[in-house]
């Protein structure tokens, strides 16, 4: 039990910290001390989580199957995430919260979030899971609308709160049918079950057909996750409310929640539903290809410069699922696993490394955005940014290093995951039986259309930037975001051109995630199959 | 002699550190005239690197097991990652991107690094007035586009090749939007989108020639292969994996596909009717110094990228395609001549003149025969120096009158000798007159079109003949017959009298409106001109020449003797026939 705790130990700083900020909000104490107070509990985390190993390493691991936490690479980069974007947004928010009356609130909130994605990451539990998940949920509520408060706002808060319940009901339904199945919520365990059950043995041979129950399990499951990632059919929400909030809060709802969904992912169906790799590499196909084509294609129509940020990370959700389908085709032929290409990853590890190229420069322009709004007037037309390289030229240029980033120009960051992603699907083999393996046609048209898609995301983004440097300023911003965003975008646009440059410490992090830890390994022999393949 | 790596890697490296050093220069608050200078010092210092690698380049270089060693100048340097391992598949993979940053030339890229080289000169030259605003950041853009442009063609890297190929989007972006003519913000997204759009699909070309590659040395070893990026590699190992039945059948499925996708890209780039309409646009909206650039030097990324990509690793796919591109050269040959015909705007006639003569370019590449791609090669290099020159020269009229049109002008040989010698020695270059650099490519051109498919030879002699009647019509109707000059004053060009005060006299106050007065009314200002007219309607200037003779010497160069030129491209050009013969089809 006590390792359960000393995983845990980041997220209960923060939820301590988040406890602090909400009494503390009731007394006398200025506003003025929690942002640095939440920066404060970021960092202490941070260490705790850098000294996991040491914490970790006098305890006796306990059997995987009844932990229902878990320390592997893919909690440890998902949690590094959630602590660098909460040190971001935390920052970004200095000025704009200092002297608001909620401050206290805003930064639990915050904490409350973040503290939602990091159990999320170590979760390996249903029901654990699913509470992190929910911790993300019902902070976001309030913050949508503490963010401003006109009629917009409260449609856009009452729209997300909805759609949001409701994806969460489809997804606990999803669960259910996985517990049903087999009879326990701990993920090692039911893996270990569907391993026995349905594990593949040797290339595409299954020990047996497939439950339809599962089948029905994975469709609930893609589609509840499906929202938090805002991925086609389930994306209706975020134009709206990207539009209806603050440029604050659609970062972070453009960041968190994709996070928190990708992850829930891999974790419950990646890693998970052995013997329905097949299935579910259909289905993220499918959705990968619809999600991206619509993302970009209605991301083009937009004005408003949220809205079209809305459409555009729909459309990044769609790359990622790209990495998914391929994770699932790659699991299903240990026998070909697919070559990392040039040092990138493929599959899995791709769509996370897509996630935090993803991340960092979805932070780094709304970081641009924060810093050029002011209270009750936020830029919401993408011609409100025109000719910000006469005012403001370095918050150009770090905006079109985002951008740039966003769609796909080497040596950005951006352009890596791509190669990532698209040389994945491009490795995928169709045909196993002949000796050399021709490509496999429904993973080539997806490379094709999401390259396609690529260059229609070039237009949106360069409308921007051709707005930004080749025209004159209609009027002269008046920005307020302070040095606390413009530290943010600096921050973030000089760790995107590092990032692009080298992206190793990323890639040594992302390297053992599919695979499942050493304490699962030494305590389950069940999962040996898959690992042994190697 | 000697086969310094240094000196391509400087060359590389040179322009983008003059660039930081522009930037940094201006925010010290350094003036204009400086700047240009520790530009025009940059790229000269580029250029004498260039020359170290031309006359350092040994084509007959041989290497210890006898055979030609093709690529010379290399260099290696691992992406700040660890090497893994790429010929021998049972090193451990290592994790992290080991992208190399390998550079290297051969007879082919060598002269297209240059070509880039030596145009930046002129390019540096022709913005020595027109550029006043925000200066040092357009000199800074162009010297980033400088060290893209050789990196594009000193990649020996795949992943690094389309990094630099993409990389010289960005700054051409700025460059037309910004210092463009009226029309340069579409233009600007024009180009960037077209040419964005056709690179997305190369690129998934070039990663499947990769994976491809793996997969056969997979099947014939039976052992798991890395996959490999080097571009000196695959093409020396594609003929070796396809004498294996099955790769053979393999590569015949998919090669097609291959070059779809790389054609994409290229043809795109190159441009090839019906991918051509950017560049028109493109041309007439970039500044002057853009211009040259895009049609000397980028245009020949596409042909580049054909010659050594489709032609080299997908040949069998190439033969299958030669009828349906050569009828797109055909095609653009005609149509591009035609619409220079119609047109009255001079740079508008250069732009389509392009479509022309690269039709002409890819029809010699695409002839799979020797003297075919040296006449492509050579095509490159000439259409290089003489569109470059004419776009200078037209930047120079542009810079004097304010209006490109043709019916504006007449009469200018008497006018302005100087400029009407240059320009008639570039027309003719460009027309392809025996002597000078444009007979010789064009005709190696077609004659190895006549070897292998005569019909498009013979369709595309048509466009040398239209070729010389637009650029003949142009040379008779500016530079011959009455004079005539364009009006300046109260011309409905209210920006004419700023401009012309700031080209004149930089430190003259903006409001100078006495230049116009009782000019251009009789078309004959030469007598009386104010001495501020001294630049504005003189014959061209020391700097102008100097931006135009080397180009010249090249220009007739080329026409006299270009085998000094050949031999250097000879046995790289022989090595992608080679390629191209052993996988002719039967029937073809």
């Amino acid at each position: 039990m006590l390792e359960t705790f000393k995983i845990l130990l980041p997220a209960s700083v923060l939820i301590v910290a988040a406890l602090i900020c909400f009494l503390g909000g009731t007394t006398k104490i200025s506003k003025q001390v929690w942002g640095p107070f939440s920066l404060l509990s970021l960092a202490l985390a941070s260490v705790l989580l850098i000294a996991m190993p040491q914490i970790l390493s006098g305890s006796t691991p306990l059997p995987g199957d009844s932990t229902a936490v878990i320390f592997d690479p893919l909690a440890r980069i998902s949690e590094f995430l959630a602590l660098m974007v909460g040190v971001l947004f935390a920052g970004m928010a200095f000025r704009q919260e200092a002297d608001d009356e909620s401050a206290p609130e805003f930064y639990g909130l915050l904490l409350t979030l973040l503290s939602g994605l990091m159990v999320v990451s170590v979760a390996n539990d249903l029901i654990l899971l699913f509470l992190g998940l929910e911790l993300i949920s019902i902070p976001t509520y309030i913050l949508i609308y503490l963010g401003k408060r006109d009629t917009r706002c409260q449609e856009a808060a009452a729209k997300y709160f909805l759609l949001s319940v409701l994806s969460a009901a489809v997804l606990l339904y999803g669960l259910s049918f996985l517990y049903g199945m087999t009879g326990s919520t701990n993920l090692t365990t039911i893996r270990g079950v569907l391993q026995q059950t349905y594990g593949v043995t040797n290339g595409t041979v299954q020990a047996a057909s497939v439950s339809k129950l599962g089948i029905v399990a994975l469709v609930l499951i893609f589609a509840g996750l499906g929202f938090k990632l805002a991925a086609v059919p389930f994306h209706f929400y975020a134009p709206d409310v990207y539009q209806g909030t603050n440029a604050w809060n659609a970062g972070l709802l453009s960041v968190v929640p994709k996070a928190a969904g990708l992850i829930a992912l891999i974790r419950i169906v990646s890693h998970t539903m052995v013997g329905y790799e097949g299935f579910g590499q259909t289905v993220a196909l499918i959705l990968a290809l619809v999600t991206m084509t619509a993302g970009n294609v209605l991301a083009l129509l937009q004005t408003n410069v949220r809205r079209m940020l809305a459409y555009s990370g729909v459309a990044h959700a769609g790359y990622m699922l790209v990495g998914i389908a391929v994770g699932f085709w790659d699991s299903w032929n240990p026998t070909f696993r697919l070559d990392p290409i040039y040092g990138l990853p493929v599959g899995i590890q791709a769509s996370l490394f897509y996630l935090i190229t993803y991340s960092l420069v979805s932070v780094g322009f709304f970081a641009v955005l924060v810093f050029l709004a002011r209270p009750g007037k936020e830029i919401e037309h993408i011609e409100d940014l025109t000719g910000l390289w006469k005012s403001q030229p370095w918050l150009a240029i770090a905006a079109a290093i985002f951008l740039f980033s966003m769609a796909g120009i080497p040596p950005l960051p951006g352009f890596w995951g791509k190669l990532a992603l698209f040389g994945g699907a491009l490795s995928v083999r169709g045909d196993l039986s002949g000796a050399i393996p021709y490509p496999n046609p429904s993973f080539v048209a997806l490379a094709i259309v999401g390259m396609l898609n690529a260059a229609i995301g070039g237009v949106y983004y360069l409308r921007i930037i051709a707005l930004m440097f080749l025209h004159d300023p209609l009027s002269t911003p008046q920005p307020r975001g302070g040095r606390p965003a413009m530290a943010a975008v600096t921050l973030c646009a000089i760790v995107t051109i590092v990032f692009g440059l080298q992206s190793r410490p990323v890639l040594t992090l992302l390297r053992d995630i599919d695979q499942p830890t050493a304490i699962q390994v030494a305590t389950t022999p069940k999962s040996l199959p898959m690992t042994a393949a190697k | 002699m000697t086969s310094e790596p240094f000196i391509l890697q400087a060359m590389v490296i040179l322009p983008l550190l003059g660039a930081v050093g522009v930037v940094a220069a201006s925010q010290m608050g350094v003036g204009l005239k400086f700047i240009r200078q520790l530009v025009l010092m940059n790229v000269l210092i580029t250029f004498v690197l260039s020359l170290g690698l031309v006359t350092g380049y040994d084509p007959t270089k041989v290497n210890s097991s006898g055979q030609f060693e093709l690529y010379q100048f290399k260099s290696e340097i691992m992406w700040l990652g660890s090497p893994s391992n790429d010929v021998d598949p049972s090193a451990p993979k290592i994790v992290g991107p080991d992208i190399r940053i390998s550079l290297g030339v051969d007879g082919i890229s060598l002269w297209l690094i240059a070509l880039t080289a030596l145009l930046m000169i002129p390019a540096v030259l022709v913005s020595w007035e027109a550029i006043q605003e925000r200066a040092a950041i357009y000199y800074a853009l162009m010297l980033v586009l400088e060290s893209g442009m050789i990196g594009v063609f000193a990649s020996l890297d795949i992943i690094l090749f389309y990094i630099f190929f993409e990389f010289t989007l960005i700054p051409l972006f700025f460059m037309i939007g910004l210092w463009g003519g009226y029309d340069r913000r579409w233009a600007a997204r024009k180009f960037f989108i077209f040419t964005l759009a056709g690179s997305l699909l190369t690129f998934l070309g070039l990663i499947f020639i990769v994976l491809s590659h793996s997969w056969m040395l997979e099947a014939m070893t039976g052992r798991s292969a890395p996959l490999v990026f080097s571009i000196p590699h695959l093409i020396e190992h594609f003929p070796r994996l396809l004498a294996e039945p099955q790769n053979a059948a393999y590569w015949a499925n998919v090669s097609p596909w291959i070059f779809a996708a790389l054609f994409a890209g290229f043809a795109i780039k190159v441009p090839l009717f019906p991918f051509h309409t950017w560049l028109p646009l493109a041309h007439v909206e970039a500044p002057t110094a853009g211009s040259v650039l895009l049609a000397g030097v980028l245009l020949k990324i596409g042909s580049y990228g054909f010659l050594r990509f489709a032609l080299s690793m997908v040949p069998g796919a190439c033969w299958w395609a030669l009828d349906f591109v050569a009828i797109l050269c055909v095609i653009g040959i005609i149509y591009g001549a035609l619409l220079a015909l119609a047109q009255d705007d001079i740079k508008k006639l250069v732009a389509y003149s392009s479509v022309s003569h690269m039709g002409f370019c890819m029809l010699g590449l695409f002839a799979f025969n020797n003297i075919g791609i040296t006449g492509g090669m050579l095509t490159m290099i000439n259409h290089g120096l003489s569109t470059g020159a004419l776009f200078a020269l037209v930047g120079m009229l542009y810079e004097r009158y304010h209006t490109r049109e043709i019916d504006a002008f007449g009469g200018l040989a008497t006018r302005f000798p100087m400029f009407a010698f240059c320009f008639i020695v570039v027309s003719f270059s460009s027309i392809g007159l025996p002597g000078l650099n444009g007979f010789t490519g064009e005709v190696t051109a077609l004659l190895g079109m006549f070897k292998t498919r005569p019909v498009y030879g013979i369709l595309s002699l048509s466009g040398i003949i239209f070729g010389a009647w637009y650029m003949l019509q142009l040379v008779r109707n500016t530079m011959y017959g009455r004079v005539k000059e364009p009006l300046t004053e109260g011309h409905g060009h209210p920006a004419t009298a700023a401009h012309a005060a700031t080209h004149t006299a930089p430190d003259a106050s903006h409001g100078h409106a006495a230049h116009s007065d009782g000019h251009g009314s009789d078309g004959h200002g030469h007598g009386h001109a104010a001495p501020v007219f001294a630049t504005h309607h003189t014959d061209l200037n020391f700097r102008e020449l100097a931006a135009l003779a080397p180009l010249l010497v090249l220009i007739v160069w080329i026409g006299v003797a270009p085998q000094y030129f050949i031999s250097k491209m000879e046995p790289s050009i022989a090595q992608v026939v080679k390629g191209l013969e052993a996988a002719r089809p039967a029937n073809k």
